[in-house]
Formats: structure tokens, C-alpha cells, sequence
């Protein structure tokens, strides 16, 4: 029997962060006993990752519901963040969620 | 609850500039729960390898009066901040295909949740309310046949808003501002003052870095006041991580790709537990 295949093949080898490397193989088999192997290009495929959201931290002070807790203008007029910061070049920025009345 | 209604303002209107500062009066009354947005952008004819429509949203604001910047946030961090506050993320499309059409939504939430009678963005409030998206699509280079297609950034816009015979009295709105952006360096504590104007709800830290381990460029967080005699909160980034994605429902990412050997892609999360590739397509004949 011979046999016409072909094949993709691709693992995630390596992650580091939020990159993931990825090999790839093209196997096709175009007759008995024939055997051919190519690295991968421009194949169609589907990335899932499974982890924590990258790079970002959120701290609530109120209650979601009640608002309990909310850190107000005359605690804020002496409110600081103190980051500590481990290595350079990452993309920083502060977010405030407020509330404000009309 | 009152049943909201969904007002299209724009649906998926093309620009004709790859880079602008898109401006969008809102309507001079209404009562507004939440404001989606969505954006698309077409690759290029060939592919799109590698490239993240959230680079291309510089900013997404809501500004009031002019200059009353309600929502001033960018795309990566807006994506990211829904996600870890509601635990799952707004609708997206990934793609790297010839021609694949990429799609991101954002939501401006003005009230606690969707229908919220108490918090929500009252127009007639304002003399002017502006949705402004601050866009560039050549942060993945010229346009061309692999980065994107020019004349192919559309955005939507739709309105959750009251029945016009049911609006309610708000007693104010919830925004959402970055108020800091720098670069961080390798060493050293970057302190910074809160804003004070208005009650804050909760704040957020985005450290963000393709390639690099969590909680390495930033690695302690303290919020405080009085010069930090007094601690809200003091910790690792790497056990708020922990503790902030116990929660989420949704913690998985797919995207589309066109995959050559040894390729790298990037991701919107890390800490990756599991990470897998398949291949769509697969002959196998007997002859």
C-alpha cells in the first residue's frame, strides 16, 4: 500500500513571560516507505495559553456593591504609591477607578 | 431593573486615517449605563504575524466639558483591566490570516453594573461629552501586504442607555484614568501622589514587558498615606498575582496563527500554565 500524507506537527517548546516559542514540522509521506520532514511555514494553526493576566494588578478599596471602604479626597491628599521597581524597560502606568458626583 | 436599551451610535465606520485622534460628540441628553466599543482593523494581504491590535489603541478616553477626562486609558491596559475586574475579558479576534479581519471591544462601565440606577453618565450633565480613540496602525509599520490594510480601522460604538420615560437621578459616575506613565528603570522606588480630587474605588498597577518574567520589573507595591505611617496595603507583585487571578473565570487566550518553525508570539498573559499549538490542517490518502 503506499500512502500520500501530509502532516503538521507544532509544540510550544519554550515560554518565557508572555512569549511562547514554537516549533513546527511538515511531514508528508508520498509513497511506501518515503518519508519526507520540513520545518513548518506560514501554517495555519491555533494558539491557546492558559495563565495570569500579564503585567497588571488591580487593588479594590470599596465595596463593589456599597462603596464601603472608597479611599476619600481628604485621605487622598497625602496618599502615595511606593513601587519598587526590579528592571528596566517595562511599560508602567497607574490607574485610578473614581467616582465622581454630579 | 429597568430593561436598558442598545443605541447604535456607529457601527464599524471605516477611517480613512491609519493614525488620528478619532472625536465623537455623544448625543446632548440621555442616561448611559455603559458605552461599548469596538474596533477592527484588516491585515494585510499576505499576514499579520505577530502583531497586537491593543498596540494600535494609544487611548481610549471620555472627555467631558472639553477637559474632564473621565476615562483616559490605553488599549492594552483597559483590555487587561476589565478582564481582572470582571473576570472574564470583552470579546476579541486574533488573527494572523491573509487579509483576517482583527476585532477588540472595550466597555466604559459608568455605573457599578450594567443597569446600575444610582451611577451612570448623564449627558444633559455635561455641555459636551466626547468618546476620543487616540489610534495609530502604523505602530506595526507601513501599511502593507504583512502588517495591515490601510482605510481598514472601523469603530462601533454602542450605547447602553435608559428608556428616555424611565432615565434615573443618578448620584454620580464611575471613571477610570491612568494618571502616571513612565518607563521603569532597574532599580530604585518610584513613588508617586494619588489623585485627589475624587474618591478612588481601586487602583491598578500595569508593569508590562514582552519577554520578561512576572514580577520582575516591578516587584513591591506599597499604598499608603502620611508618608506610609499609615498602610492600605503592602505586598509582592508576584502574591497579588496570585491572589488577583484566583478569581477570574476565564483565564485562557486562543489566537489564529500562521506559524513557521521557531516563531515566537506573544501573549496577553503570562505565568503560563499550559500553553498548546495545533495545526488545522492534515491529508492523509491511501493510494
Amino acid at each position: 500500500m503506499t500512502t500520500s500524507t501530509v502532516t503538521q506537527l507544532a509544540v510550544v517548546s519554550t515560554v518565557t513571560g508572555n512569549r511562547a516559542t514554537m516549533t513546527g514540522q511538515t511531514i508528508g509521506s508520498t509513497g511506501l516507505g518515503t518519508l519526507t520532514i520540513a520545518a513548518i511555514s506560514a501554517k495555519a494553526c491555533d494558539l491557546k495559553v492558559v495563565g495570569d493576566i500579564h503585567g497588571f494588578l488591580r487593588f479594590p478599596f470599596a465595596d463593589p456593591e456599597t462603596f464601603d471602604g472608597v479611599l476619600m479626597p481628604s485621605e487622598l491628599r497625602t496618599a502615595q504609591i511606593k513601587l519598587t521597581q526590579g528592571g528596566a524597560g517595562a511599560t508602567l502606568a497607574l490607574i485610578a477607578d473614581e467616582v465622581s458626583s454630579y | 431593573m429597568v430593561r436598558l436599551e442598545q443605541s447604535v451610535i456607529m457601527s464599524r465606520e471605516a477611517q480613512s486615517s491609519d493614525t488620528a485622534l478619532f472625536r465623537r460628540d455623544l448625543p446632548k441628553s440621555g442616561s448611559y449605563s455603559a458605552l461599548d466599543i469596538g474596533i477592527r482593523l484588516t491585515n494585510g494581504a499576505t499576514s499579520a504575524i505577530n502583531m497586537d491590535l491593543l498596540d494600535v489603541i494609544k487611548h481610549l478616553s471620555l472627555v467631558c466639558n472639553g477637559n474632564d477626562y473621565r476615562f483616559h486609558i490605553s488599549g492594552q491596559d483597559m483590555f487587561r483591566n476589565h478582564w481582572l475586574k470582571n473576570g472574564r475579558p470583552m470579546p476579541y479576534t486574533w488573527t494572523e490570516s491573509a487579509s483576517g479581519v482583527q476585532e477588540v471591544w472595550f466597555r466604559m462601565c459608568f455605573g457599578r453594573f450594567l443597569g446600575d440606577t444610582q451611577y451612570g453618565l448623564d449627558l444633559s450633565r455635561f455641555n459636551n461629552v466626547q468618546v476620543q480613540i487616540d489610534y495609530d496602525c502604523t505602530v506595526w509599520g507601513a501599511a502593507g501586504v504583512t502588517t495591515f490594510t490601510t482605510g481598514k480601522f472601523t469603530i462601533t460604538i454602542i450605547a447602553h442607555q435608559f428608556p428616555y420615560n424611565a432615565r434615573p437621578a443618578f448620584r454620580g459616575m464611575i471613571g477610570c484614568r491612568e494618571f502616571y506613565t513612565a518607563t521603569t528603570a532597574a532599580s530604585g522606588d518610584l513613588i508617586e501622589d494619588l489623585p485627589s480630587s475624587q474618591p478612588i474605588l481601586a487602583l491598578a498597577v500595569a508593569a508590562r514587558e514582552d519577554n520578561v518574567a512576572e514580577a520582575t520589573d516591578i516587584t513591591d507595591i506599597t499604598i499608603g498615606k502620611d508618608n506610609f505611617n499609615t498602610i492600605y496595603t503592602s505586598g509582592k507583585w508576584y502574591n497579588y498575582q496570585q491572589m488577583q487571578n484566583a478569581d477570574l473565570d476565564v483565564r485562557e487566550e486562543v489566537f489564529d496563527l500562521l506559524l513557521s518553525n521557531a516563531a515566537t508570539r506573544d501573549c496577553h498573559l503570562a505565568n503560563i500554565k499550559q500553553a498548546s499549538v495545533s495545526p488545522r490542517s492534515m491529508t492523509i490518502g491511501v493510494a
